[in-house]
């Protein structure tokens, strides 16, 4: 679980925030201002807390990214079952399934664990986000 | 769970130990296992501690139970290997209320994110990567046959097909669709060599897995998923990149050179590392732990266990596929 605390206060979007914006601030508020109080379960606890609604946020602001991302495996699959023709060995190899799937594990991973994405990937992601 | 009877405890450890002193027992939760619960058992004014294990209120699928493990740590203990020393095993619901094993504790650190990063523990780290591979080497001396593990099963015919079954199978189960998973298991159907022999595998053999001190090596733990298996599988495990903590430099769990770990591992077993046997085990090290982390995130969401911990660790196998997917590149498959 990641411990790096933010550096500085999340930009914030409107006067009145709201949604995503209340998520971020939530997290730096948490990690910054509640964590180096505490130690033990209690800290564990709270980083935990921090890295899910860290998350929470991020999904929400790749929600249209992750939508067109399942489009681009529907479109490789030009209509058949993923599940199936995979394992029937129907796509072994196959470059667009490939290039879909890199898509959207990469999505998936930047909610997650941003930090493992290639620099490239990374910044693509970011521009997706709402 | 009720309360122990620690007078009955005492007891039944004084019989497998030889006297102890007449003293109060104490018993403590200790943190970690997600599969199982380990308290600290401690006789005030005596040396010795002693760790219990149980079993959580959820479990998984393919973890063994109490006995099951008590009896695979024995035979890996005897083999040489440096596990915790079984004392004992009881299943009398009287002394703590569900089936239990006792294990000597053993001294040091486990946490892997603290291990890659404190180079105080462990003393030489090329030293301890060699002793490493020399201790996996020990727990594959074990082979199939060995009564006392007789409720393994016989083992598989071919362990690679049997990976790529039971971890559809287990995604069936849950009722997950993760087309980057199956993606990365229809390439290891293709691509996972047969066994060229076969051993008792730890099966969670990694760095998080195993306590070391100041100057090395004390104790391999969590013995819960040791099954029959081509020894590669274990090898890979180690070396995959979802164990390294961050130290992708340092390809053996991130405490050292993989050809370190080789070399202990070949000069104690007197077998050689497959290579490419062992990048393609390491496909199913990332598979096979983004199926862990699922099942993990399935007792959470199953209403069994609510956890965050566990709800998180559902999360993991995102990244999990990421590597799948970028291992698995249309290049690398081989050609019908």
């Amino acid at each position: 679980m990641s411990e790096t605390p933010m550096s500085e206060a999340p930009q914030l979007q409107s006067v009145d925030p709201q949604g995503e914006d209340l998520l971020k601030l939530s997290v730096f508020h948490l990690r910054n201002k509640v964590a180096p109080g505490l130690d033990g379960d209690a800290r564990y606890n709270l980083l935990l807390a921090a890295r899910a609604a860290e998350i929470a946020w991020r999904d929400r602001s790749l929600a249209a990214a992750f939508e067109e991302a399942a489009h681009g495996i529907a479109r490789a699959m030009s209509g058949q079952d993923v599940v199936v023709a995979i394992r029937s060995g129907q796509r072994d190899g196959d470059i667009v399934l490939h290039g879909a799937l890199q898509a959207m594990t990469a999505i998936a991973t930047y909610s997650t664990r941003p930090d493992i994405l290639k620099d490239k990937e990374r910044s693509e992601i970011e521009a997706l986000c709402e | 769970m009720s309360e122990p009877n620690l007078a009955a405890l005492a007891k039944l450890i004084a019989e497998r130990e030889g006297s102890l002193p007449d003293s109060a027992l104490v018993i403590k939760p200790l943190r970690g296992g997600a599969i199982q619960e380990n308290w600290l058992v401690r006789i005030d004014g005596h040396p010795d501690e002693y760790v219990l294990r149980t079993d959580a209120p959820a479990t998984i699928r393919s973890s063994h139970s109490r006995v099951e493990e008590f009896r695979i740590v024995q035979a890996a203990y005897a083999a040489g290997a440096r596990a915790p020393r079984p004392v004992l095993y009881s299943e009398d619901a009287a002394i703590f209320g569900k089936p239990f094993a006792l294990y000597e504790k053993a001294e040091g650190v486990a946490l892997g994110s603290r291990i890659v990063k404190d180079m105080s523990l462990g003393g030489d780290r090329r030293e301890l990567t060699r002793m490493l591979g020399r201790e996996l080497a020990k727990i594959h001396r074990v082979k199939p046959g060995d009564p006392d593990l007789a409720f393994l099963g016989a083992p598989p015919a071919d362990p690679a097909r049997a990976h790529v079954a039971q971890l559809r199978e287990t995604l069936d189960a849950l009722g997950a669709r993760h087309p980057a998973l199956e993606w990365g298991l229809r390439w290891l159907d293709l691509h996972l060599p047969p066994a060229r022999r076969v051993t008792l595998v730890h099966s969670d053999y990694r760095t998080g897995n195993y306590l070391i001190d100041k100057t090395g090596l004390t104790a391999i733990l969590d013995w819960e998923f040791a099954h029959w298996d081509d020894p590669h599988f274990d090898i890979a495990w180690f070396c995959a990149k979802c164990w390294r903590f961050g130290r992708h430099d340092l390809e053996a769990g991130g405490i050292g050179p993989r050809e370190d770990f080789y070399v202990g591992y070949e000069i104690e077993s007197g077998a050689s590392i497959d290579r490419d046997a062992v990048a393609a085990y390491e496909v199913l090290a990332h598979a096979r732990w983004a199926v862990i982390a699922l099942e993990q995130g399935e007792r959470h969401t199953s209403g069994r266990e609510p956890s965050l911990e566990l709800a998180l660790t559902g999360r993991i196998a995102a990244e999990l596929e990421y590597e799948i997917v970028h291992m698995t590149p249309p290049g690398r498959w081989r050609q019908k």
